[in-house]
């Protein structure tokens, strides 16, 4: 059981369902991302590199169709954080009832 | 930022749906997927060069249908990464494994037909196993909590 904990870089509504989306697969794409999330390249960039700096997410470029295009996945400290936010939700959420 | 920490779970929810959105996939991959992994069962009871033609066939096909996926959807997950649904995809390799030794062992005994039977069962298996995966995959991703 992860112990709860508040992690304001994960907290923010964007960052928050990128984390949400990447505990689910593996790894995901940046289009799928950006799609999901409603939100610019520019602003899915600027989530993403304050995750990468936190440690929370690794990021890799794989070519395609002569494009390189980016995947992001959450690094075993991400996973962590994650859970431990999740976990603080819900006992933050089961105190207001 | 989201204050009501309800409100921050329902968009984890809304955002890992949206994941399960993409979950519609066409017949042709089960189809492929059955026969990757029921030739990979097949060749190990095939003679020589048949075995290495359908195994080089088998995993050259793996390889594209994994990129064939990742390209369509944008996102991966392998069989083993997901807590619960991990589980069907071992019990899935245990019996593709069990019907791999079939195949040796009716290739030793000389019966000609074993790799059709064990390949035909690894076809269908692997299809099912494909499938049960998805569902319970798709449930987990809809009751996790973090």
């Amino acid at each position: 059981m992860t112990p709860p904990l508040f992690d304001p870089v994960i907290h923010a509504p964007g960052r928050l369902q990128i984390c949400a989306i990447l505990s689910s697969v593996d790894e995901a794409e940046f289009a799928l991302l950006r799609d999901s999330l409603k939100v610019s390249d520019s602003v899915l960039s600027k989530h993403l590199k304050q995750l990468e700096e936190a440690g929370y997410v690794k990021l890799a470029k794989t070519p395609m169709d002569g494009r390189s295009r980016t995947w992001a996945s959450l690094t075993p400290a991400g996973k962590k954080a994650f859970a431990a936010h999740i976990a603080e939700l819900n006992r933050l959420a089961a105190l207001t009832g | 930022m989201t204050e009501d920490p309800k409100d921050a779970l329902a968009s984890i929810r809304e955002a890992r749906e949206g994941v399960t959105d993409t979950l519609a996939y066409p017949v042709g991959w089960d189809i492929a997927y059955g026969a990757i992994c029921g030739g990979l069962v097949a060749s190990q009871g095939l003679p020589v060069p048949w075995s290495m033609l359908v195994l080089v066939f088998a995993l050259a096909g793996l390889a594209i249908c994994v990129q064939w996926w990742r390209n369509r959807v944008g996102w991966w997950v392998s069989g083993y990464s997901p807590k619960r649904a991990r589980w069907v995809a071992f019990a899935l390799a245990a019996v593709l494994v069990g019907l791999m030794g079939l195949s040796i062992w009716g290739k030793y005994a000389g019966i000609v037909w074993m790799p059709l039977a064990t390949g035909a069962a690894g076809f269908v298996l692997a299809i099912v196993g494909g499938r049960l995966w998805m569902h319970v995959w798709k449930r987990e991703l809809s009751e996790a909590q973090g």
